[in-house]
């Protein structure tokens, strides 16, 4: 047997194998561009992830366990749902006991007092959420120059580079190309909504990932938001990026989903159903109203999945199909993800939240009210592989029943206030999603998309918080590279006022005294558009998909 | 972490054999060059592609471990010796082993490698060859492209590695330079169209003139 060297000089056997570790790039704080007039402290090392999950999984569970509450997150509607996960649930018990202490007793009331707060309040008002969306040319920004250019390529050869000298030397290199006027349906270059409904405000965006600009190719992402009095219904999908026409499935898919649903919901809905869905779950007449109500869910993924058949069908003899390709058009060649998300209000500040996964992409409840721990609640599970990029799709075969959709359907009932919908390009960047979507929200709050929390008097302690905060970061924006758009980054928040995610989640001074920086940014008309401006223009390294986001904001 | 990134782990194997010596062995260098060069101008490449390359002549070894394309330097080349394609197998699976981070609950997966192998010849290392050739297929861990170059090359061994096996007629400059022209470009392709179905074939562009996939 010979032997083999790995790496230079060193002697590679089989049995010594694995000595090799990867060694993470450090991040490299002394290479940001220095804060002009500021003379921040040797900026601090953020926690790491794992601290943060243990402190998690410290908490222990509150004792007195509200069993409304308790009961809901469990075994709902028999195998039709899954329930979300155990450390989500003990913590919205929490929140829902301390919330809720004053407004016992409940059992009986439930039915009476949820019927009315969901139903009576608004009224059976006229839909309001009649949303369209908002297309959008690219949008127009003054040229300004900022001096906050990302350090370029590193001297010293042999450190690893940081993620931000390698995106540094990039941004210069990527290019903007329109997409092809000769290709059939072609997608609009961004999306945007702003709509108030019966339950809340909808803001979400869509934009073309640069790695489309690049090559003057179509986004492949969709999304679709739907309302019926206080409800609201929500699809999202990501058409696969080896798929060239993969852009009519997903629109498709998120049409038909979200206009089946509401189709479902306008015939299913009615105040004894509303007020059966609030009761505890251990009722017989909740568990059927849920199961009815998941069924409509999984209902409108078939009726999306059959959309992108019907669409398939209508196209597949079409010759300009044919001329792309270069052979004729494949069901395959509209695959695409589908996320589909109802949100029913169901009393005392409660909601009832259901959704239906097939793919990439995450779907997440955030309770902006609640405690740290626990904040966010993941509602979807993306199906991976043992590598990146392993993903299901609405056209795979195996999704044609309705078997297959029930182990991707969820339920929960809790009182988070936030409802966030997204594209594997943006989840992708906050990964992993159980710590880091809370970094997605305090981004949003940073760049001006959401209000934070508004924090009381200016004390002097909180001062000096603000003066250590970093600079916002500039990148030329892809569709104009003259254009330097100044965006906050919570990593570098965290980092350069050595806070920890918790003390952000407490304090929101540091935030609101970040994005006011943000000039442009809060100069635009409406939080959509924040929104797209923000989902065009923040870089992170490797990340250049399509980009969609649906926020929802539940009142 | 969220620090890391999806990487594309991208590993060259490339036969240092002495009948590379001379003439085909600088096409190889010239070669490495122009893919770097090509490389270092497309930012998807840039910011997601990382190099090694595995040399074998008597011996296998990883001469440049995965690196990132920014800091990548070409390595010596040097021809000499027999054919170690089996040892350079076993150097591949170890590193795809232990470079290659797989998806987790909290860590993200690199996109599955894609492994070039050149060779001029037939493995020397018959029985360490057979072993490790059954074992890459096994894991199904890369997306492997051989490349049998010159009328010497037994692509009947390359196809027990792959699928995807390529034959160029010669070793000749220009045909060389079309390979890493073609293998530039084949990783371009997969940086872009990272979401390839698991176990699918990987889309690739088609093969340079004067190469025949071998069916």
């Amino acid at each position: 047997m010979e032997e083999y060297q790995m790496g230079p000089g060193r002697v590679w056997k089989p049995e010594t194998a694995g000595e090799r570790a990867y060694l993470p790039e450090p991040l490299e704080p002394e290479r940001l561009p220095a804060p002009a007039g500021r003379d921040g402290p040797a900026p601090v090392r953020p926690r790491t992830e794992a601290g943060g999950s243990e402190l998690e999984a410290a908490v222990s569970p509150s004792a007195e366990m509200d069993p409304k509450k308790e009961g809901a997150e469990t075994e709902t509607a028999g195998s039709a749902l899954t329930e979300t996960g155990p450390q989500e649930e003990k913590t919205e018990t929490e929140a829902a006991v301390s919330a809720e202490a004053e407004t016992e007793p409940k059992k009986e009331e439930a039915e009476t007092e949820t019927a009315g707060s969901a139903l009576t309040e608004t009224g059976f008002q006229e839909e309001k959420a009649e949303t369209e969306a908002v297309v959008s040319p690219s949008a127009e920004m003054e040229s300004k120059e900022e001096e906050a250019v990302p350090a370029n390529a590193g001297a010293e050869a042999k450190k690893p580079l940081s993620n931000e000298a390698v995106t540094g030397h990039t941004a210069s290199l990527w290019k903007y190309l329109p997409v092809p006027a000769e290709e059939p349906e072609p997608a609009p270059e961004t999306l945007r909504l702003y709509q108030k409904y019966g339950g809340g405000v909808v803001t979400a965006a869509r934009v073309r990932g640069k790695k489309h600009k690049h090559e003057g190719t179509n986004c492949d992402d969709w999304y679709e938001v739907s309302g019926f009095q206080n409800l609201l219904f929500a699809a999202v999908s990501d058409g696969a990026g080896s798929k060239r026409f993969s852009r009519i499935g997903a629109r498709e898919s998120c049409r038909a989903a979200a206009g089946c649903l509401r189709r479902e919901l306008e015939g299913l809905w009615t105040p004894a159903l509303a007020a059966d869905a609030a009761l505890d779950i251990g009722e017989p007449r909740c568990m059927a109203a849920c199961t009815a109500l998941a069924g409509a869910v999984q209902r409108s993924v078939l009726k999306a999945r059959e959309a992108v058949e019907s669409a398939f069908y209508t196209r597949v003899n079409a010759p300009a199909y044919e001329a792309v390709l270069g052979r004729p058009l494949e069901l395959r060649d509209l695959s695409a993800t589908l996320l589909v998300t109802v949100v029913i209000p169901s009393g005392a500040g409660g909601r009832l939240v259901i959704s239906c996964q097939v793919g990439d992409g995450m779907i997440a409840l955030v309770d902006r009210k609640g405690p740290f721990e626990g904040s966010v609640r993941l509602m979807g599970t993306a199906d991976s592989g043992e590598f990146s990029g392993e993903t299901e799709f609405l056209v795979s075969p195996k999704m044609s029943s309705l078997e297959a959709l029930q182990s991707r359907t969820k339920l929960s009932w809790s009182r988070s206030d936030l409802l966030l919908m997204m594209t594997d390009g943006v989840s992708d960047d906050y990964f992993p999603h159980e710590t880091e979507l809370r970094r997605l929200y305090f981004d949003l709050v940073a760049n001006g998309i959401l209000e934070g929390e508004s924090s009381g008097e200016l004390t002097e302690e909180r001062l000096r918080l603000c003066r250590k905060l970093p600079q916002p970061l500039s990148y030329p924006w892809v569709n104009d590279q003259r254009v330097q758009v100044p965006l906050h980054y919570t990593r570098r928040i965290l980092e350069t006022a050595g806070l920890t995610r918790e003390d952000l989640w407490r304090d929101g001074t540091a935030l609101a005294a970040a994005r006011a920086e943000l000039e442009e940014q809060l100069a635009l008309p409406d939080p959509a558009r924040r929104l797209e401006r923000w989902l065009d223009n923040y870089v992170e390294r490797g990340s250049f998909d399509d980009r969609t986001l649906v926020i929802a904001e539940l009142t | 972490m969220s620090d890391y990134i999806r990487r594309l782990p991208v590993y060259l194997l490339l036969d240092c054999s002495g009948s590379m010596m001379g003439e085909p062995i600088e096409a190889v260098r010239q070669g490495v060059k122009a893919l770097l060069s090509e490389l270092k101008g497309d930012p998807q490449a840039l910011e997601t592609a990382y190099l090694s390359v595995i040399t074998f002549d008597s011996s296998a070894r990883q001469v440049i471990p995965l690196t990132e394309l920014m800091q990548f330097q070409e390595p010596e080349l040097k021809a000499s010796g027999a054919t170690a394609l089996g040892g350079a197998l076993n150097v591949l699976m170890e590193c795809v082993n232990s470079e290659v981070r797989k998806s987790s609950e909290t860590q993200k997966g690199d996109w599955r490698p894609l492994v070039f192998i050149l060779t001029d010849g037939a493995p020397t290392d018959v029985e360490a060859f057979g072993q490790a050739a059954r074992a890459l297929k096994g894991m199904k861990a890369a997306n492997i492209v051989a490349c049998a170059a010159g009328s010497r090359a037994d692509t009947t061994y390359l196809r027990q590695i792959t699928e995807n096996v390529l034959m160029m007629n010669t070793l000749s400059a220009g045909d060389m330079a079309r390979f890493f022209a073609w293998v530039s470009g084949s990783i371009k392709m997969s940086s872009k169209s990272l979401d390839a179905r698991p176990g699918a074939a990987i889309e690739l562009p088609p093969p340079p003139d004067g190469f025949v996939i071998v069916p």
